[in-house]
């Protein structure tokens, strides 16, 4: 069987767009990354067009109202882990057990303040109604604190958030929450006492190019020219981008998500590479490390 | 929740029984297939053997829906027809008294329809006086659309008729308000009947989020992209998928929120949604289930096992 | 703010069940017009006899019988009296009556048999059930007029209450209304307990008082009638049954009867699908209900489409909704018309497809058919003829030509008709012809055929083809509307803000996908639901080939008649009625020539949402119609790709020789 048609694939993705993505796609903005894909690998450009529909068809997209839930689980999740780490006790003792977990815990963004770590710890503030007390600032770590909650929204490999934590606690507990983990970052993580509790582990199912891939159960005949596709296209995709990354995605990534804020690395390049070779359609907002050169208005 | 990964940490569970449902997808019998791998054993198992499914044309899938015969268990086959739960569940009481005296059962949710489901547990709990089972589901590693499309799914095919879950009925007298909160599956079709049907004043749907896999979360809402066009978008409320007790927390807070409603529940999303849905109308007799029951249901929806559970769930909550 | 945030689709919401009173009247647009003075809205309160209103889903039935129900009408005191309570009850008597609305949904009703009980038992319960909930719907409306003040509680609490007290076998001294209230919903929870636990064991249900027929439905109006004295004169309770279908046989039987045999001051207005009389028996063997001596019947889709009524209403509906958007208000696009064009550009469209095309000249091929030349028609005579009668800037007129041509009019002569017309020559028998051809007859066959010979299929688009489309079925005009909306926003939504407009292709979209979704769901009617399916399919495949009939010999042709006998087949005869109660198929509401000369009969059409799926047209024009019998009709509802059974009577065309010599 070969993927949908393009008629097929547009109506799929205009329902998504009103369902999930907020209408903030039309179909303009569609046409635009579209003129991206110019028969560079395969010479039909209608057939370009189709592969091109059908990732984008298959993009994951969380929304305001579902971070805000994802926060919200995260946080029980949280306190399941918790309770269970420290034994479940009967029921009459089960609401002052949580309290006192609640009350022992200290969140905090991971990485800096700008970053996104620091953005989710907002939502998650605010939707589960966290003591302002309870965010202590940077670097501190207060004495009435057990817990050190690390908030933050992806970990494919772990090594940004080993890198963060390497400055952590080493008395206290430290956990990490993320909306998305891998098993991988999840093992190695707590291999440096890290604790990750996540909402969603992404498994081989999720990375577009895998065996288990879900994205060609029903396509393998197509599977080949849409890995080629991406492949090829990523490359072209990061020619003139600042900060460039495999043609896959960030670490071979091969992954197809991304959040309403920005969207990650690991993320296939053909959706997010900006610059002059490439229009991009999830928009990525990524870190200048560095003070770079910038132009100013007229008028300050 | 538990995962069922063979981390059991020589915590072996016995179960005096486990009812299980028969079925060709490969999920049937995977707990009891993998049961050692999982530190569970069965003493007896109660197997449902509808009319309706043992008849497959295909003899692969015959064959599948057989293979329950080479494992080595206590395994005794309990005849019953697919459309009619209620029947089936009363004659357990002649046919399995030992099952009032068991003191560790457990329920694999994974093929048994809805309707069973939830007439099963309610007998657990009335007919049978047990405090406690233990549910047993297994994920599809995905779900079969029909040319790749996500609209082209459908769980069931011809004729459906809207019902109210046997012995489910809820109570709408001191209420002014019906409320229909839907837990929103593939099917698009099906929360359209429902819909017409039921005729509620005021709709809540339930996404499955986190679902089983990343994009699961997006087809469930595009395919019932039609109820949710004619609803606001803070009627539409998210609940793990693989997750009961989250769902049954989050009906509470609705029943709760909305004291002066009908509350009716249309389970047509996951399995353990609804396994959360039951439990919650266990508690609150108050509420309804209505359930789209087909002529037909289709054969093959799902693809292949992943990822196996255990739910401790109680039947009887102060 | 920018515009996008201003925007909603505006026709997203239309159920009339979960809209509260105010929006039932912000919506309403009052269809008595449409009536044609057959009706009118007092006689909805006054007129005695009960009222059987009927139509498909989406025809409005809920929202018109809401409007008549007690709390909508209170809603519509307020707003007059600017917030008030002060008028309500004095309202309601100039109205001349109180609507009761009742509808129990299907599980309900499905959930009183089986279960091991008997059905003479359930006939019992659902009796006392149903006395029960029309008890209860006066006992709120009641309550709520004293909590209001219009009716004294006192004088209530004196005579009324302790009447109906001792009627549901309620004692004790000072009983209040409120505890009568109590009385009759603990009555209505024990039914639903019962219901309850008789799935998983055998129980009895033993009511502390059991109610018959009229007990309490007919009981506590005469009661209301002697103690209230604001009920005494002009108000009468009327009854608003919603979804009369949804009722088992046997429990239609139970209210046939109360609606045989309903009492001065009481009446009742149902709502049902076509065909959703299950049965005409009422309890007693020897009587039946029947239409013009028990009740009158009011059919919402023999509104006919043509009708500028209609349309008229449609704008009025799509007004209301556009209104209560923010971007399309504050720039006065309130008119779905000018968002749709009125009409189709039948010529524009021609051309278009035809500009599209590689050879723009493939639809003279059509010439072969004609039986004149008998496929002797090589290239080069095709070519002679063309020279002749060609207008490539209007292929609908070359369509046209080639028909003339083909019906053995000479080429000259043809082209002679076509100048004479373009010029406007009035006077002239051969531009009367050309135009009554052209503009009355076939122009949209010309166009289906067109698109036919560069397999393209057509398109339907305008505000006056979705009114077609909708056959008389306003949630589908709204459906249709609403993906409009929503693909043309996703597409073009600056066009849809600020110019108010929807191309035609998207509308197109829209109108195709509705055809496919709504044959989905067609086969998951409950009952004959596949049967459904296959003859909607069948029927639209048959009436395609009519369509593209190379001659137009029998233009639009989609509409047949059958064996009103069924050939004895009682079920055939039941699904082919339940194909109507679902607007699978519609009745034309007069009896019709089966052809031009023949007998009268009963003449059907399919539902014509389903054109776009198979080119149809979405017209129906008098003339011939197809005729299925018993065997052939059982075939299109239980066989898929049942063929044409024979082609159509033809047209006599006269040989022209000369005309033949010449040209072949």
């Amino acid at each position: 069987m070969t993927i949908p048609p393009v008629e097929e694939l547009l109506k799929q993705i205009m329902l998504t767009a009103e369902n999930v993505w907020g209408n903030r796609l039309s179909s303009k903005d569609i046409e635009k990354w579209l003129s991206n894909f110019d028969g560079l690998v395969f010479s039909s450009l209608d057939y370009e067009r189709q592969l091109a529909l059908y990732l984008l068809a298959n993009f994951v997209y969380y929304n305001e109202r579902e971070v805000r839930h994802l926060c919200r689980t995260l946080f029980s999740d949280y306190l399941h882990f918790m309770l269970l780490r420290e034994g479940n006790g009967n029921s009459s003792d089960l609401k002052s057990k949580l309290d006192s977990i609640v009350t022992t815990s200290c969140f905090s963004p991971l990485g800096k303040p700008g970053e996104s770590g620091a953005l989710i710890l907002y939502y998650f503030r605010q939707e589960n109604d966290i003591a302002t007390i309870q965010i202590p600032h940077l670097l501190q770590s207060p004495a009435f604190a057990k817990t050190m909650v690390y908030v933050d929204d992806v970990t494919i490999s772990g090594d940004e958030a080993k890198n963060y934590l390497l400055v952590a606690d080493k008395e206290k507990t430290n956990v990490l929450l993320t909306f998305v983990s891998t098993k991988e970052a999840i093992q190695a993580l707590r291999a440096k006492d890290i604790q990750v509790i996540s909402c969603i582990v992404l498994d081989e199912r999720s990375r577009c190019f895998s065996d288990k891939a879900t994205l060609y159960l029903d396509f393998r005949d197509s599977f080949d020219d849409c890995k080629t596709f991406a492949e090829e296209y990523g490359r072209k995709s990061m020619t003139y981008q600042e900060n460039p990354v495999d043609p896959f995605g960030y670490k071979n990534g091969q992954y197809a998500f991304g959040f309403f804020y920005n969207t990650p690395d690991n993320t296939l390049p053909i959706f997010w590479a900006d610059n002059k070779n490439w229009t991009p359609i999830m928009r990525r907002h990524g870190k200048t490390k560095e003070v770079t050169y910038r132009e100013y208005p007229r008028f300050v | 929740m538990r995962p069922l990964n063979g981390e059991y940490h020589n915590d072996v569970r016995e179960y005096d029984y486990v009812l299980v449902a028969c079925g060709s997808d490969y999920r049937a019998y995977q707990t009891l297939r993998k049961s050692k791998d999982f530190g569970i054993t069965f003493k007896n198992v109660l197997i449902f053997d509808f009319e309706e499914r043992h008849d497959y044309a295909d003899a692969e899938m015959r064959k599948a829906y057989q293979s329950y015969e080479e494992l080595a268990l206590n395994i005794k086959p309990v005849t019953c027809s697919i459309k009619d739960p209620s029947t089936c569940v009363k004659a357990l009481h002649d046919s399995e008294p030992n099952l009032h005296d068991a003191a560790a059962v457990a329920l694999d949710i994974s093929c048994f329809t809805k309707p069973y489901s939830f007439c099963i547990l309610k007998y657990l709990k009335e007919q049978a006086k047990i405090n406690h089972i233990t549910a047993l589901y297994t994920e599809p590693m995905s779900y079969v659309f029909a040319e790749g499309l996500f609209h082209s799914y459908h769980s069931t095919s011809g004729p459906l008729s809207i019902m109210e879950i046997p012995g489910f009925p809820g109570n709408d007298i001191r209420t002014t308000r019906k409320t229909l909160v839907v837990l929103l599956g593939f099917d698009g079709e099906l929360s359209s009947f429902i819909t017409d049907e039921v005729a509620p004043n005021d709709t809540t749907v339930i996404n499955g989020f986190p679902a089983y896999a990343p994009k699961f979360k997006d087809i469930s809402l595009i395919n019932n992209e039609k109820l949710l066009s004619s609803i606001p978008r803070e009627s539409i409320l998210y609940s793990r998928a693989n997750n009961p007790f989250e769902t049954f927390n989050l009906l509470e807070h609705i029943f709760q929120r909305d004291s002066s409603a009908f509350i009716n529940v249309a389970p047509i999303g996951t399995k353990p949604m609804a396994l959360g849905a039951c439990l919650f109308a266990l508690v609150h007799p108050s509420v309804r289930i209505v359930y789209p029951l087909p002529t037909e249901y289709a054969n093959i929806t799902t693809q292949k096992c992943w990822y196996s559970w255990s739910y401790e769930i109680p039947l009887r909550i102060n | 703010m920018n515009t996008q945030d201003l925007f909603r689709n505006p026709f997203s919401d239309y159920n009339a069940n979960s809209m509260d009173s105010k929006k039932i009247l912000d919506y309403w647009c009052s269809p008595f017009a449409l009536f044609k003075s057959r009706i009118s809205e007092r006689d909805i309160y006054q007129h005695d006899m009960p009222i059987v209103f009927m139509g498909g889903r989406g025809t409005g039935k809920t929202m018109f019988l809401k409007y008549f129900s007690y709390p909508v009408q209170c809603e519509a005191a307020n707003q007059m009296s600017g917030g008030g309570h002060g008028n309500t009850l004095s309202f309601l008597k100039s109205n001349g009556g109180i609507g009761f609305y009742l509808r129990f949904d299907g599980p309900v009703l499905r959930s009183f048999e089986g279960k091991g009980l008997e059905p003479e038992k359930w006939d019992a319960i659902f009796t006392h059930y149903f006395e029960l909930q029309v008890c209860k719907s006066y006992i709120e409306v009641i309550l709520d007029l004293v909590n209001r003040e219009q009716l004294s509680r006192e004088g209530i609490e004196k005579e009324f209450v302790p009447r109906v007290a001792k009627k549901l076998g309620r004692l004790g001294k000072r009983v209040k209304l409120e505890d009568i209230f109590n009385t009759v919903e603990d009555a209505l929870g024990d039914i639903t307990s019962f219901r309850e636990k008789i799935a998983f064991s055998k129980t009895e249900f033993v009511p502390s008082k059991p109610f018959v027929a009229q007990d309490l439905s007919f009981g506590i109006v005469e009661i209301a009638m002697e103690t209230i004295p604001e009920f005494r004169n002009g108000i009468k309770f009327v009854i608003l049954v919603d979804e009369y279908e949804n009722y088992l046989k046997r429990q239609q039987v139970i209210l046939n009867t109360l609606l045989k045999f309903v009492k001065p001051g009481i009446t009742f207005r149902i709502g049902m699908r076509l065909e959703g009389f299950h049965t005409y028996d009422t309890i007693s063997p020897k009587e039946f209900i029947k239409e013009g001596r028990d009740y009158t019947r009011f059919v919402f889709e023999d509104i006919l489409v043509k009708d500028w009524r209609y349309r008229e209403f449609l704008i009025r509906v799509a007004a209301r909704r556009l209104e209560t958007v923010p971007a399309f208000k504050e720039r006065n696009l309130t008119d779905i018309s000018r968002f749709l064009g009125k009409r189709e550009d039948l010529q524009s469209e021609a051309a278009d497809l035809v500009r599209g095309q590689e050879s723009k000249t493939r639809h003279f091929d059509l010439l072969k058919h004609s039986e004149l030349f008998k496929s002797k028609l090589d290239s080069d005579a095709i070519k002679k003829i063309q020279r002749i009668i060609a207008k490539p800037e209007n292929p609908l007129l070359e369509v046209l030509n080639i028909i003339w041509v083909a019906r053995g009019n000479e080429p000259e002569m043809t082209k002679k008709a076509m100048n004479e017309y373009l010029s406007g020559k009035v006077s002239s028998p051969l531009a009367k012809k050309y135009h009554l051809d052209y503009i009355d007859k076939y122009k949209l066959s010309l166009m289906i055929l067109l698109a036919s010979q560069y397999h393209k299929p057509k398109m339907y688009y305008s505000f006056n083809t979705f009114c077609f489309l909708s056959s008389g079925i306003v949630g589908t005009f709204i459906e249709l509307c609403r993906r409009s909306f929503q693909y043309a926003y996703f597409e073009d939504p600056d066009t849809l803000i600020n110019e108010g407009t929807i191309r035609s292709a998207l509308q197109n979209r829209a109108a195709r996908d509705l055809a496919h979704s709504e044959l989905e769901m067609v086969n998951r009617i409950q009952n004959y639901g596949h049967n459904l399916y296959l003859f909607a399919k069948n029927l639209g495949n048959i009436f395609e080939k009519f369509q593209k009939d190379p001659l137009i010999r029998y233009p639009e042709t989609n509409q047949f008649t059958v064996d009103a006998s069924f050939g004895g087949d009682l079920e055939l005869e039941d699904m082919f009625k339940t194909a109507i109660q679902w607007s699978i198929i519609q009745q034309k509401s007069y009896l019709q020539q089966q052809t031009p000369g023949g007998p009268k009969t009963d003449i059907y059409t399919l539902n014509r949402v389903f054109s776009p799926m198979y080119d149809l047209s979405y017209r129906t024009r008098g003339g011939y119609s197809e005729r299925f019998d018993a065997s052939y009709l059982k075939a299109l509802m239980t066989q898929d790709g049942v063929r044409l059974r024979k082609k159509a009577p033809k047209r006599k065309t006269e040989p022209k020789e000369s005309l033949q010599r010449r040209l072949i």
